[in-house]
């Protein structure tokens, strides 16, 4: 379902996520994502969720739509992807492995992209608390550029 | 609680520091900027005390040169950037400040500039290059992370750019850009001041040049202005006097023609007269002596009547023959006078010409007037005889007309070196001293408009002129007047105009 | 109550330069989730985005006026999550000049002027905010990092 060359930025080049969920009254709300995974089915993700940030499994479970968008800090490469909501667990090994790789790439481009210092980069990537695991459905270009807001997928027809 | 209270306290305190160190520095900028109009000094005041004080490592100041165009006049940290670098108004941070004339602060430029970069790029790979626009390399850090750039007013005019870049992660605070915006406006004043200074300065000296040329030829002009005037009023009175000789030269030539053309017509038959008259007396003694003959009746030769008769016709020969002299010497005079054949430079006895004239203006000197020729050893002259000759008509005529009823005129002639003087002296009223320095213009005259044209001193002054010689006049009221002429024996030739109005005299 | 008022020290994390984060909802409920490079102060109340291409958020607040908004302040390890509300659009003034001017400084030098140019400035509303902030413990990599954050929500 996920394209191997989204699967390489996703294991590899992404230093940064967010998702986004919203409630019954289509009120949005943010939660930061502290690291991501993908299970061996290719269409389902995991996103660890600091504690701040995890009052969002009401939502979830009303409505179950769940964006996530994830940017390579200095190239832009982004996409998000949208899905639903399958359920959520505590952080396992792999996540918390996961949790520190982003961490580590967090740090380090942060630090020379904008210059911070690598140990104030890794202290706001928080350590998670819970995991979000959903099904992704669409998957969008989200780099700026010319193809911003491209879907990749499903592919839009032209 | 009360740790929190200490904590602000000492907060406050710190900033409260700050600021009045802020404060300090301002004024020291404030004090110092306005005692210099050295662009320079102002330039290195700003930014060496930006960077001292408040870390402002790396600033420039442009200025707008055209409406288009800034270029860097200062620059403070960019050691290998040259000043003089140019920014289009409208681009980069610094053109859009001058653009928009507002202050703008950016706190994450190369992130920013990296962004706009990759997009380039990746529209660069998408076949997409024909819209983008051509990268324009700005003046300053071309890493800056953080920027303030001000523009630089005076009143609602803009000046130029003041702008402050950091490589530094600390981005600028709101109490920066409130320092930099004082010190850009302390800037933009003394700029403006020391720019107006210079200006005009420069116009002063525009000024003071063009003030010293103008009175150059001011002067110039003056000198010019009366020198050519001396010459329009000499010119003028050449015209005038020419004008003036051409009228009395056609009128003395006709006059000439005339008095020649008489002369000759009487001659003939003054001579048939007077050789008459000398037949006549010659007969008359043939008769006396045929009345001696013995064979005569003596009767007859000793009858009074005879006697008387031969008396009459001896005294009617006399005088015949005496008026018929004196016309002959009159008719000489005239032709000697006229000089109608001698048109050229020639040596002239001086005495002749006076002697002639005297015999023409006879008739105003005639019973009233005594003329005494007091003639010394002159030699002959050269110069023009008619025109010498109308000279001496001018001179005698004025002195007799000088003379009233009766007086004297004493004409005196002696050698004077290289001249011969002619002084010609009358006994008549005199000059009056307000007209001495007249008498020689065209057209002054005392003696009434329907006497003569006030020309007769003035043609005398320019033929004497002519011949280099001189003439001068004294003249005392109720006394008499002087007029001495002095020509050269000889004038060289060249001082003699060739083309001289032939002026032939007449009283 | 009265409204909710942004502290001053939301300000300088504003104009941090770290990109902020942007969720929208469509009107059939789907959640878009966005990084946007800066987040534009407006007053104590409002907030501004710049709306320089036509695309998912754009389209979502005019059908769903909520949105999520949140700031990074890496400094002072703090993210501030602001619920706001789209307003309306300002296509002239000063904050659409400041906005304008700051896209317009950096692609005029970067030749992408005929790219990058801001069609509006959609001003939002302000309708709550939170600031999530750290300990200093946090830092030293406590398990329980994340601790309380401040809540404040309008009446209404």
């Amino acid at each position: 379902m996920i394209p191997g060359k989204i699967l390489a930025f996703l294991e590899h080049e992404g230093t940064v996520a967010v998702s986004g969920t919203r409630d019954a009254n289509l009120i949005p709300a943010i939660h930061y994502v502290s690291g991501w995974d993908v299970e061996p089915d290719k269409r389902t993700i995991r996103c660890s969720i600091p504690q701040a940030f995890t009052d969002l499994i009401a939502s979830l479970e009303d409505n179950g739509q769940f964006s996530l968008t994830i940017e390579q800090i200095g190239s832009h490469e982004t996409y998000q992807f949208k899905g639903d909501y399958v359920g959520s667990a505590r952080p396992n090994e792999a996540d918390m492995a996961a949790h520190e790789q982003v961490k580590a790439r967090f740090a380090k481009v942060v630090n020379q992209v904008f210059g911070l210092p690598q140990e104030m980069c890794r202290a706001y990537i928080s350590r998670p608390s819970l995991v979000i695991r959903f099904t992704v459905r669409e998957i969008f270009l989200q780099t700026p550029g010319p193809g911003a807001g491209h879907r990749l997928v499903p592919p839009e027809e032209e | 609680m009360a740790t929190q209270d200490i904590q602000s306290n000492e907060r406050l305190v710190e900033k409260l520091a700050q600021k009045t160190a802020e404060v300090h520095v301002l004024k020291h900028i404030a004090l110092n900027i306005n005692s210099t109009l050295d662009l320079d000094q102002i330039y290195d005041l700003v930014l060496g005390t930006m960077d001292e004080f408040f870390g402002f490592r790396h600033s420039i100041i442009l200025l707008l040169e055209d409406s288009d165009t800034l270029r860097v006049v200062a620059s403070h940290g960019h050691e290998n950037q040259p000043l003089g670098g140019t920014v289009p108004v409208g681009t980069g941070v610094i053109g859009t400040v001058a653009k928009r004339r507002r202050l703008m602060r950016v706190n994450n430029l190369r992130p920013q500039r990296a962004y706009f970069s990759t997009i380039r790029r990746q529209m660069e790979e998408a076949g997409r290059a024909s819209e983008l626009g051509k990268i324009v390399p700005v003046p300053g850090l071309p890493d800056a992370e953080s920027q303030i750039a001000i523009p630089l007013m005076i009143k609602d005019r803009l000046i130029g750019v003041f702008s402050v870049e950091s490589r530094e992660q600390r981005t600028f605070s709101d109490d920066d850009e409130a320092l930099a915006t004082i010190v850009a406006n302390l800037a933009a004043s003394a700029i403006q001041n020391a720019r107006l200074y210079r200006l005009v300065e420069e116009r002063r000296s525009e000024l003071a040049e063009a003030h010293d040329h103008l009175k150059q030829l001011n002067e110039t002009l003056e000198d010019r202005v009366s020198a050519r005037t001396r010459e329009l009023e000499q010119t003028n009175r050449e015209l005038r006097e020419t004008q003036v000789q051409l009228v009395q030269s056609g009128k003395m030539a006709s006059l000439g023609m005339l008095a020649a053309g008489i002369a000759h017509e009487i001659n003939t038959p003054i001579g048939a007269i007077h050789s008459n008259a000398d037949v006549e007396r010659r007969a008359i003694g043939v008769i006396r002596d045929v009345l001696q003959d013995p064979a005569f009746p003596e009767k007859l030769r000793d009858q009074p009547r005879l006697k008387h008769t031969f008396k009459i016709f001896d005294d009617i020969n006399r005088v015949t023959l005496e008026a018929t002299e004196r016309v002959i010497k009159v008719i000489q005079s005239l032709k000697s006078f006229a000089r109608l054949d001698e048109p050229e430079l020639e040596l002239v006895n001086l005495h002749e010409g006076l002697d002639s004239t005297l015999t023409l203006i006879n008739h105003l000197t005639k019973d009233r007037i005594e003329v005494v020729r007091n003639y010394g050893e002159l030699p002959k002259v050269q110069c023009y005889a008619s025109q010498i000759n109308q000279v001496f008509v001018n001179l005698l005529t004025n002195a007799a007309q000088a003379i009233k009823e009766t007086g004297t005129i004493t004409i005196t002639t002696h050698q004077d070196g290289a001249c011969a003087v002619i002084e010609v002296a009358d006994t008549g009223g005199g000059i009056k001293p307000e007209h001495l320095d007249r008498i020689f213009d065209p057209g002054f005259t005392t003696k009434g408009v329907s006497v003569g044209l006030g020309l007769g001193l003035s043609i005398t002054y320019r033929i004497i002129e002519n011949h280099r010689g001189s003439i001068d006049v004294r003249s005392e009221l109720g006394k008499g007047t002087i007029l001495t002429v002095r020509l050269p024996m000889a004038p060289p030739r060249s001082y003699l105009a060739e083309d001289q109005t032939v002026t032939v005299p007449l009283g | 109550m009265g409204a909710v008022e942004l502290p001053d020290q939301i300000k300088p994390v504003m104009q941090n330069g770290i990109p902020a984060i942007v969720v929208t909802c469509s009107a059939d409920g789907i959640p878009n989730t966005t990084i946007i490079s800066q987040v534009y102060y407006v007053d104590k109340t409002h907030i501004a985005l710049s709306f320089q291409f036509f695309n998912k958020t754009i389209r979502n607040v005019r059908e769903n006026p909520q949105a999520c908004v949140a700031l990074n302040d890496l400094e002072g390890n703090a993210k501030w999550i602001l619920d706001v509300q789209y307003d309306h659009s300002e296509t002239e003034g000063p904050i659409f000049d400041e906005m304008d001017m700051q896209i317009e400084a950096i692609a005029s030098a970067t030749g992408m002027s005929g790219i990058f140019r801001l069609r509006a400035a959609d001003i939002y509303r302000v309708r709550s905010f939170k600031k999530v902030s750290f300990s200093p413990a946090s830092l030293q990599g406590v398990t329980h990092g994340d601790t309380g954050y401040t809540k404040q929500r309008a009446s209404g």
